[in-house]
């Protein structure tokens, strides 16, 4: 931002009104043009056109532009951004714009730009091009994926031999962080799905007399399909995302390189911990969601189907068998693996800058929710094969 | 011959801009043209140089001249396209991965942010190099992590984390965790980027002092001219324009017999045109 300049310091400009509006007025030269300027040219004036002074100097004939502050009380950006408009306009049109009689301050800015010595950055791909990095940066993102989990598996059997380099406290602190600091949010979630399940189930099932099923409906589908996928929705959004921005934070602060150049894999050292802990604990999540979605349902079924608590739970007990359970917690151990990784991978993938901490978390997220489902029905095929 | 114009790119250094150290001198580190390139973006091409046993070697250039990407090359976070980087009769990116690994312990590097793992204290920082390779029972190992942070000015700050230092005193930090190994080699990425004057001028001294101590060969990437002037022995300058070294020799020597306008307009920190 220009410095206000007081108006003694310009010729001309002593005993001006300071607040005069700004004008111009153009006097034609041998050769061009002089545009002599005055009055206040700042933020809240009623600014002139530049493009109507170049027309103006166009119409005279062009040639030079002679700009001069002849009677200017004040001036700030706005007229710095004036004088690069029309300087702009006067070069594009083969003119000459000759800033010598201006204070230093602007005649710097306004002169006309060295050429670039920077190489300029690539243009973004177009069109088909386009579509095929796209689908290209997709290839290599997968391959990165299967090798980062062909590491982790190699990192596994190295923690069975006794051979894995692990951080104690780092793994204490993401085993926590992946049950017991998850538990309040997997409940909440939970019992609102197993209330709201039984509250649907009752409004509809009532009306063929058949309200008595809503408990079985409300386990089978808590036990076999809901507890698992949203308790690993909820992991995702909420677990899965911090692995990631941790990784991508690492990352921007060059603790990955660190790690490597010291010869620790980063996929033993981060990634190892992170999916054990989820691996592990979300089916110990998924049977806590389960007792937490079916005590959702019996609060709102019995209440809207006049059974008591007994009755409830003894029907609930009755339309459950260990098959459903297996399945659930199958799922559940999967989908805790999937999420672990997938936050992990765009993690170590991050760019080093703060906005790619926020995309790597959101890439995170919705490619576990993605992947989630889509395993999911991979599951309900094979069960459905299997007739479990 | 250097020509005045537009074009200050050659297709060799010229020999007068080479100042070259004495033979005795073991090379630790040789890198022979040594070609960098981001994608189908070429950061440097034929970069050429020795670093000798006992001595500071500076990577010397502009900002975005390659200094810290030739760095990566040279401690294995970064593949070439083409070219050599040789550890004793060792060429690094042409070996298997366990020697490799091998070659990595013999240096130790201080990345320019740093880089402590903040999930861990001052002391778990500077022990997680001593844990993974030096085998000591717990009472050594403490001794020796208090000595390594001692040497680097931050006894008595060991059960901090890295967020409660200053820039300072992380990079004192850094440097004690890069030299937990006593490294045959230190790689040190713009270690004064930050710091107040004087605080680069504590860390120069240590440089120096570790470097006076262990024997240790030092690679140094910077564009802090007076660390330039007080640490390197040798060096190479890279040009962003050119795209490759326009000249080698230590800061001192460069400034004093390098006719290269950008060179000396980098060295004098002055703008190029004023040197004809």
């Amino acid at each position: 931002m220009i410095a206000e300049r007081a108006p003694s310091r310009l010729d001309g400009a002593a005993g001006q009104d300071p607040d005069a509006p700004p004008s111009w007025a153009l006097r034609a030269e041998p050769g061009g043009a002089r545009l002599e300027l005055s009055g206040a040219w700042t933020l809240g004036s009623a600014l002139p056109s530049a493009a109507e002074v170049a027309a103006r100097w166009r119409a005279q004939g062009g040639g030079v532009l002679i700009p001069e502050l002849v009677a200017v009380t004040r001036w700030d950006g706005v007229l710095l951004a004036f004088l690069l408009a029309l300087a702009q306009t006067v070069r594009a049109g083969g003119g000459t714009f000759d800033e010598r009689g201006l204070p230093d301050a602007l005649r710097r800015v306004l002169r006309p730009p060295e050429p670039a010595q920077a190489h300029p950055p690539p243009r973004p791909p177009r069109g088909l091009r386009r579509v095929g990095e796209w689908a290209l940066a997709r290839l290599t993102s997968f391959n990165a994926a299967l090798e980062l989990l062909g590491e982790v598996v190699l990192a596994f059997f190295r923690l069975l031999r006794g051979q894995a380099r692990l951080y104690a406290d780092d793994v204490w602190q993401v085993f926590s962080a992946s049950s017991a600091h998850a538990l309040p949010i997997v409940a909440i979630v939970n019992l609102l799905v197993g209330a709201i399940l039984a509250f649907i189930g009752s409004v509809q099932l009532l009306q063929f007399g058949a309200g008595m099923y809503v408990a079985d409906g409300v386990a089978i589908a808590m036990v076999r399909e809901m507890a698992a996928v949203i308790t690993a929705v909820v992991l995702a959004g909420r677990t899965g995302a911090a692995f990631a921005a941790q990784l991508a934070t690492m990352q921007g602060n060059e603790e990955i390189d660190a790690l490597r150049v010291l010869g620790v894999s980063p996929a033993e050292f981060l990634v190892l911990p992170r999916v054990l802990a989820l691996t592990l604990m979300t089916p110990l999540l998924y049977l806590y969601a389960c007792a937490l979605g079916i005590l959702g349902g019996l609060l709102v079924g019995s209440g809207m189907l006049e059974l008591s608590a007994a009755s409830y739970l003894d029907r609930t007990i009755g339309a459950l068998n260990t098959h459903n359970f297996v399945l659930g917690a199958s799922k559940s151990l999967v989908f805790g693996a999937l999420v672990a990784l997938s936050g992990c991978h765009y993690g170590l993938r991050a760019g080093r800058n703060a906005a790619a901490v926020g995309q790597a978390a959101t890439t995170a997220v919705v490619t576990s929710i993605v992947g989630v489902i889509a395993v999911d029905a991979l599951f309900a095929v094979c069960a459905n094969a299997l007739g479990v | 011959m250097i020509s005045v114009g537009t074009s200050l790119c050659q297709t060799e250094v010229d020999e007068s801009m080479v100042l070259h150290q004495p033979a005795h001198s073991e090379v630790v580190v040789e890198v022979e043209r040594l070609l960098m390139a981001y994608g189908r973006r070429v950061i440097q091409r034929e970069v050429s140089f020795r670093v000798r046993r006992g001595k500071i070697f500076v990577i010397m250039g502009g900002s975005g001249s390659g200094k810290s990407t030739l760095l990566r090359h040279l401690i294995g976070l970064q593949r070439p396209l083409a070219g050599h980087v040789r550890y004793g009769a060792t060429d690094y990116w042409a070996s298997p991965p366990e020697v490799q690994a091998r070659l990595r312990r013999r240096f130790g590097v201080l990345f320019q942010s740093s880089a402590l793992f903040s999930a861990m204290s001052l002391f778990e920082n500077v022990a997680l190099p001593l844990r993974l390779y030096a085998r000591l029972p717990e009472p050594e190992l403490r001794q020796l992590v208090r000595h390594k942070l001692a040497l680097v000015g931050l006894q008595g700050f060991e059960d901090y984390d890295p967020s409660a230092l200053s820039g300072g005193m992380r990079k004192r930090a850094g440097l004690a965790r890069a030299m937990a190994l006593d490294p045959e080699i230190l790689f040190l990425d713009e270690p004064s980027a930050g710091l107040d004057p004087i605080s680069s001028r504590r860390l120069d001294d240590l440089v120096l002092r570790l470097r006076d101590e262990t024997g240790a060969s030092v690679v140094i990437v910077s564009h802090e001219l007076p660390s330039l002037f007080a640490l390197g022995d040798d060096g190479i300058f890279l040009d962003a324009e050119c795209r490759r070294p326009i000249a080698q020799g230590s800061p001192r020597e460069l400034l004093e017999h390098c006719r290269h306008p950008t060179v000396q307009a980098f060295l004098r920190r002055e703008p190029a045109e004023r040197h004809g």
